[in-house]
């Protein structure tokens, strides 16, 4: 599904990523773990297009395509989805005219018809199910006056509407309380399947007791310093990461 | 001087044909008016960009171009301004081509009613003691013109305790001629106390041929009487606009104003609001959107002149390409209107960097115990944002048309007329598509 080899990403100039090498097949859940400024956040980002994080050197290849050279929105309709760490608000763009747009774009990348507004609203009732959505937020503006915990769970849903290959979740537990945590995790969940991966950025193990992962790795200055399995995610959660400078 | 001299002498030249042309059927009383407003042109000439309310609108333009009243009333078939018609059938419409009315085309009021909407020429001739001190404008030197030409617009008296349901559209179109036209619009609206009604005046080119328009409307709102006027401007890419609106506003009177400007090369729209008795709401909305090489220039004063009223002000501008926008806003308090709200914004998009907006907001403060704000940002559209669309699979351009789009939204979703909002958003629309083709 996913294979990065010796990846550097700088941001402002500033090297962030020094040499990630990391593969993902179908059906799998990664972690990605490590203090803050390792360069999680970056590797999300760079994943996902951002303009402003250069590829230095290395390679990633999605599906056997190669990544870096597809705009942003081809990525997501080719279903490499983010789930931000801050979603943006859009005031005047509506949740459904949003969605429903993106939605018709990945289905017409994929040669199929462009859905219409009744069958568009049916799935979206069903899908806001999956996160525990008050369907008032889906006519308001995106994102916009929603708070912390709403956003990150319009995020969850998003992604449950789109249907992704490959989810990136940069820190979407960050800000939630346990509550929220746990709808938005079973939002996950639900969504997984053995045909698509996750890639699960997250500070804190907790997050990781709800999702349960096939794989930890520990980022550390811009490098994976340490992989294994979800027990690496408890370890860590005891001892800290200054054991592994 | 020269450019300036010239214009004065071919106007001159102008109204005597106007006159002639009138063949002295009218109302002495209202000869005068125009006489004398003529004459005030002649003593006063016309401003430059040395003045300061036209530095950044060059009126050479304007008078480098002869224009003429168009002699003949042309050949118009009904199908050929049914796009200018709003979608509602309710309506009372008055059509007006090059500034003459068309009776065929209008859908007016059942005559021997209280409520008076008609075209000006008519209340003119009929009637000349109701609107005559009404045509007395010569606050500047453009009013003047319209007053020296005065000879057709709209009359609509609300008496009071009226309510009328039907939105009341005016449509000034402008036909093709051999060379271009000007045409001079005067509309006249008074509502009584308690009166309430809406308005829409629209204005645009049934042809490519370059037209100027000279458009003054002076409303009058009694007592408690609540009015929303929208004033639509989607004339062509080769046309001159040149509005006035005049409102005075009495004691608990609402005025809910939108200024949508789309057409035209060179617009100038001046905006004067008098808030002369307590408790006055006066809310003021812009849009305006501009590519190619067109200028549009908003200028709004808003007096408050006595103690409890509230304004609010929202212009926002869409500038691509070349465009030039310009927009100044004053918010004078008198001495003595104590606790005046008022608050002001200007924003406009810029999405080339070629396109400009000069905005010059003004306060000047009388009175002790008022609140005034006024914001004016100017910015492109927000790259965060774009990334955030892109990232669920819209493409770049797709996303800024988006966001664009939403950008004129927070002015039309203020509109209350359904069909008028519609309208708006299929002029949008169409623009968006034009540039960059997009379909919503």
């Amino acid at each position: 599904m996913l294979e990065i080899k010796d990846l550097h990403a700088s941001v402002e100039g500033k090297e962030i990523l020094k040499g990630i090498n990391l593969k993902i097949n179908k059906g799998e859940i990664h972690a990605i773990m490590g203090p803050n400024g390792s360069g999680k956040s970056t590797l999300a980002n760079v994943l996902a297009g951002k303009p402003e994080y250069k590829v230095t050197k290395g390679t990633v290849y999605y599906q056997g395509k190669n990544l870096l050279e597809m705009a942003p929105e081809e990525r997501a309709r080719a279903g490499l989805f983010l789930a931000f760490q801050y979603p943006v608000e859009i005031p005047g763009v509506s949740n459904t005219y949003f969605l429903k747009t993106a939605l018709n774009e990945k289905r017409k990348y994929e040669g199929l018809q462009e859905m219409d507004a009744a069958e568009f609203l049916k799935l979206v009732k069903e899908k806001t199910k999956i996160v525990e959505m008050d369907n008032s937020l889906l006519h308001r503006p995106v994102n916009e006056g929603f708070s912390g915990g709403e956003k990150k769970r319009n995020e969850i849903f998003q992604m449950a509407v789109l249907e992704p290959k490959l989810g990136v979740l940069d820190e979407t537990d960050s800000g939630l309380d346990i509550d929220a945590l746990r709808i938005v995790a079973n939002g996950v969940n639900k969504i997984s399947n053995s045909q698509n991966a996750f890639m699960v950025i997250t500070h804190y193990q907790r997050l990781l007791d709800y999702i349960i992962p096939d794989f930890v790795h520990v980022l550390y200055k811009g490098q994976i310093v340490k992989s294994g399995d979800k027990d690496l995610a408890l370890e860590l959660e005891e001892k800290g990461y200054d054991w592994l400078k | 001087m020269n450019v300036i001299n010239n214009a004065i002498n071919n106007y001159s030249a102008e109204f005597r044909k106007f006159l002639q042309s009138l063949n002295g059927s009218q109302d002495p009383a209202i000869q005068n008016i125009r006489n004398d407003a003529f004459f005030s042109v002649q003593e006063n000439g016309f401003p430059t960009v040395k003045d300061e309310s036209w530095r950044f609108t060059d009126l050479t333009p304007l008078f480098n171009q002869p224009f003429n009243l168009s002699a003949s009333k042309g050949i118009i078939k009904k199908s050929d301004i049914q796009k200018y018609i709003l979608s509602d059938v309710h309506a009372l419409q008055l059509v007006f081509i090059d500034g003459k009315f068309y009776k065929e085309f209008s859908r007016m009021i059942n005559p021997g009613q209280s409520i008076e909407v008609k075209n000006l020429a008519e209340v003119m001739r009929r009637e000349p003691q109701k609107v005559k001190t009404r045509l007395m404008r010569q606050e500047d030197s453009f009013s003047a013109l319209n007053t020296a030409f005065v000879n057709d617009g709209s009359y609509i008296a609300i008496p009071e305790n009226r309510e009328i349901r039907e939105t009341i559209h005016l449509i000034f179109l402008s036909a093709a001629h051999k060379n271009p036209t000007v045409s001079y619009i005067r509309n006249i609206i008074d509502l009584g106390r308690n009166a309430q009604v809406r308005i829409v005046e629209s204005y645009y080119s049934l042809y490519n041929q370059t037209a100027y328009c000279n458009t003054l409307t002076d409303i009058r709102l009694g007592e408690n009487s609540k009015l929303e006027h929208i004033k639509l401007q989607n004339e062509n890419l080769n046309g001159f606009h040149l509005g006035r609106l005049f409102i005075d506003q009495q004691r608990d009177s609402r005025f809910h104003s939108f200024s949508l400007n789309f057409g035209g090369a060179w617009v100038r729209n001046n905006l004067f609001a008098k808030l002369s008795a307590p408790n006055c709401k006066n809310l003021l909305y812009g849009l305006y959107m501009g590519h190619k090489r067109q200028h549009i220039d908003n200028n709004t004063v808003i007096e408050h002149a006595a103690p409890r009223c509230e304004s609010r002000e929202l212009y926002q501008g869409i500038l691509s390409d070349q465009a030039h926008g310009v927009f100044s806003g004053m918010i004078y308090v008198h001495p003595g209107a104590a606790k005046t709200d008022a608050r002001q914004n200007n924003n406009c998009l810029l999405l080339s960097p070629k396109a400009r907006i000069d905005s010059k907001p003004q306060l000047e403060i009388y009175a002790d115990d008022v609140k005034c704000t006024h914001g004016a940002t100017v910015g492109r559209l927000d790259e965060q944002q774009i990334f955030y669309l892109r990232s669920r699979g819209l493409g770049r351009q797709q996303a800024k048309n988006i966001l664009t789009y939403a950008y004129a939204e927070k002015v039309v979703e203020k509109i209350n007329i359904l069909q008028v909002r519609d309208l708006i958003d299929e002029i949008l629309l169409e623009r968006l598509q034009e540039d960059t083709n997009f379909r919503k």
